[in-house]
């Protein structure tokens, strides 16, 4: 009997990890320290599957979005997207400004992608944590003005 | 006896030197060899209410009483720092991490993992005896409270799910089928209303109320038949009063109840806590006190008429609830007291029967939104609450001075063991637009920040009190606030985990470290212990998860670097 979620993180488990969730089925006793590590290969290996599963879900999900319908450093829109922010995503996830959240802080942040915003705003994540998506919820524009925040944000100073 | 240690005080006085290692092993082979002599019984001591069962963890908080006390004795002082790890149960998904308190009842441990996934395992070993994985409407990868479960309910021959995509789920216990399923919230257009608590039994009613509270819904307490799945009654949380809710504000007014209530079988009572009103951040559409949110209820299980009710934050602009554990405890004549803690800094203490105020105390120590709770009427004195448009500092943060995670009562200490968040943060309010999405929330405020308190660093603590006057006995000190549920045990011992995944065993007398171990990745579930063929076991959810790390990464930045996970870690001594 397999003991782990057979609808999406046995995917491309290794056969030997298989194994090793079937020997869990019965009673073992190790060394305090082999468990240890027994433990943390195999959440290293249900967080590489989740990044993976993550990863395909985008290529197969959205193209990458058009570019932007307005300038993106436009001040009216960075502030219409900086409300809808702090109304919907800095509390309980994404902190004020950016700067709570379990993802990498959004100031200060050189390599920040609009086109990889965009459809992480429109399809969500889902790992370890999850963000639902907003696609169906806010129109293509409001996403951009939330991507023209966080662009503004990229060049601050924390 | 009132000590107060700091992290690294502890981890160089828990440990053990060698000489009390060579007698801590000599009583470890007396006590193991009385073990023997009395027939292989991980013995007990005490009966009446919180020590029936003492063998099993039959319901959430093991007794109605809500004590998460384990009577068990076998691991105890004396031998808990040879406690190692039996066997381990992953739930093979890890999104949002095990939240859940593992049900044992006569071996079998009935428990949840990410995603609805249940798993009836043998809980001398982990073997999966079966597993049930609901299909679940595909709405729910598109809500805001995803993927989270904190537990199930095993009675009547059937284990109870409150599912993520709004239904109440029954299946055999024997099996794991599905024998009904019960449809109760539309997510569609109540914004994603969903169960992430177990629905509990009273007699042949299975209730429960949704998750969140920070929709504009009328949030409900649903009550069905727990045998064929028959909807008997539904509660509306915000009470049909223009004078509590003023025009049409009830209609968006959230105030479900999102964690487990109990059941007192003594006097037939459900005790249900309910959360915010929605906006949660301004209350300019509902300037009335919003009955019935922020309030503890007590329901008559058979309609859910109400017994008695106490509104602990009328109004409530800070997201406060009053959802948490109903607790139990006997007074000084030996009657039950029910003491129920509070997001806003205080303990309510009141009279089981009819919520008339006993006391209420301060465990906050940082708190600024009102000048104190009036111990004779349970209200608040001169609330500051948020203002449009003006940014102020409250205190405690919207998480409260303590999460969710219940404490733990030690009926032969008379300790309360229950934990603190000592986090403030500004807030801006603002009109709440109509335009809420799916996975959006109604909180009515343009700003909001996790802020340390005046003056100080934040942090969070354990600490050991007097459920009824606040006396505290001990406190223990964490670099971030603890999120897991406490458990103590007749062994004389508090377990607890913290957000790194470092697992304790405290004294229960004075708080000293006794056992820790790494399990990884952070503890937001409920630890409970239990016993099978005489052998006593600990299992200890592991794997961060909820929203809660996350935004507390505005105060603790560390918690970026935290790993997520879901392991379920069982402990014995050999």
């Amino acid at each position: 009997m397999l003991l782990v979620d057979g609808q999406a993180s046995t995917r491309g488990l290794p056969f030997f990890t298989s194994v090793f969730f079937e020997s869990m089925s019965m009673r073992v006793s190790l060394n305090p320290v082999v468990w240890a590590w027994m433990v943390s290969c195999l959440l290293a290996f249900q967080v590489t599957d989740a990044l993976a599963q993550e990863s395909a879900t985008k290529t197969q999900e959205l193209a990458s979005p058009n570019s932007p319908p307005f300038d993106l450093t436009d001040p009216a829109r960075i502030q219409d997207g900086k409300k809808r922010f702090n109304g919907n995503c800095a509390a309980y996830c994404h902190g004020s400004e950016g700067m709570g959240g379990k993802s990498t802080p959004f100031k200060n942040y050189p390599g920040f992608d609009q086109n990889y915003a965009f459809r992480t705003i429109a399809e969500g994540r889902r790992g370890v944590d999850v963000m639902p998506p907003w696609g169906k919820s806010l129109t293509p524009e409001q996403i951009w003005e939330l991507v023209a925040y966080l662009k503004f944000l990229s060049i601050q100073t924390p | 006896m009132h000590i107060e240690l700091n992290r690294g005080d502890q981890l160089e006085k828990g440990t053990p030197a060698p000489s009390a290692q060579k007698k801590n092993a000599l009583r470890n082979i007396v006590c193991a060899a009385a073990l023997v002599l009395t027939g292989l019984q991980a013995s007990h001591a005490g009966s009446g209410p919180g020590y029936d069962d003492p063998n099993d963890w039959p319901q959430y908080h093991r007794s109605y009483n809500a004590w998460r006390f384990s009577p068990l004795n076998q691991i105890n002082t004396s031998n808990v720092a040879k406690l190692h790890v039996s066997w381990i149960h992953q739930p093979g998904t890890v999104t949002h991490g095990l939240q859940a308190t593992p049900i044992v009842i006569d071996g079998v441990m009935y428990t949840i993992g990410p995603d609805n996934n249940v798993f009836a395992l043998d809980a001398t070993n982990g073997k999966v005896l079966w597993r049930y994985t609901p299909k679940l409407d595909p709405i729910v990868k598109e809500v805001f409270y995803g993927s989270a479960s904190r537990g199930v309910t095993v009675g009547r021959g059937k284990v109870f799910v409150g599912s993520l995509d709004g239904r109440f789920i029954a299946l055999d216990q024997k099996s794991g089928k599905e024998l009904w399923s019960t449809q109760l919230t539309n997510l569609k257009e109540e914004y994603g209303a969903l169960f992430s608590s177990p629905p509990q039994l009273a007699g042949n009613i299975l209730f429960g109320g949704t998750t969140g509270g920070d929709q504009p819904i009328v949030g409900k307490i649903f009550a069905v038949n727990a045998d064929t799945g028959k909807r008997e009654w539904t509660f509306e949380v915000p009470r049909d009063d223009k004078k509590s809710w003023p025009g049409d504000s009830r209609l968006r007014g959230g105030g479900s109840a999102w964690l487990p209530g109990t059941y007192d079988p003594t006097t037939d009572t459900i005790y249900i806590g309910t959360s915010n009103a929605a906006p949660d951040f301004n209350h300019a559409d509902r300037d009335g006190d919003n009955l019935y949110t922020a309030t503890l209820l007590a329901l008559n299980p058979k309609d859910g008429a109400i017994k008695w009710h106490r509104q602990e934050v009328p109004k409530d602009t800070w997201d406060f609830d009053s959802a948490y554990e109903a607790l139990l405890v006997p007074d000084s004549s030996g009657k039950a007291t029910l003491v129920h803690l509070n997001k806003n800094g205080f303990v309510y203490v009141m009279d089981k029967d009819n919520g008339a105020m006993k006391n209420a105390w301060q465990y906050a120590e940082n708190m600024n939104w009102t000048k104190g709770v009036d111990p004779k009427t349970g209200l608040p004195i001169d609330p500051v609450y948020p203002e449009a448009g003006i940014q102020k500092l409250h205190c405690p943060n919207l998480l409260g001075a303590r999460s969710w995670n219940a404490g733990a009562y030690n009926p032969e200490t008379k300790l309360w063991y229950t934990q603190g968040m000592e986090v403030c943060n500004t807030v801006t309010s603002a009109l709440q637009g109509k335009d809420v999405p799916i996975a959006g929330l109604s909180l009515g405020l343009s700003e909001i920040t996790l802020t340390n308190p005046p003056g100080k660093i934040s942090d969070g603590w354990l600490g050991a009190f007097d459920p009824l006057t606040g006396k505290q006995s001990w406190k223990v000190r964490f670099e971030m606030p603890p999120l897991s549920h406490v458990l103590a045990t007749g062994g004389g011992l508090v377990f607890t985990g913290d957000m790194r995944g470092k697992l304790y065993a405290f004294d229960a007398k004075n708080g000293k470290e006794l056992w820790t171990f790494n399990a990884g990745s952070g503890a937001r579930g409920g630890p409970i212990s239990y016993s099978v063929k005489g052998k006593q076991y600990i299992a200890i959810p592991t794997g961060l998860g909820s929203h809660a790390p996350g935004f507390l990464t505005g105060a603790f930045p560390q918690i970026r670097e935290l790993p997520g996970g879901a392991t379920l870690l069982v402990f014995a001594l050999d």
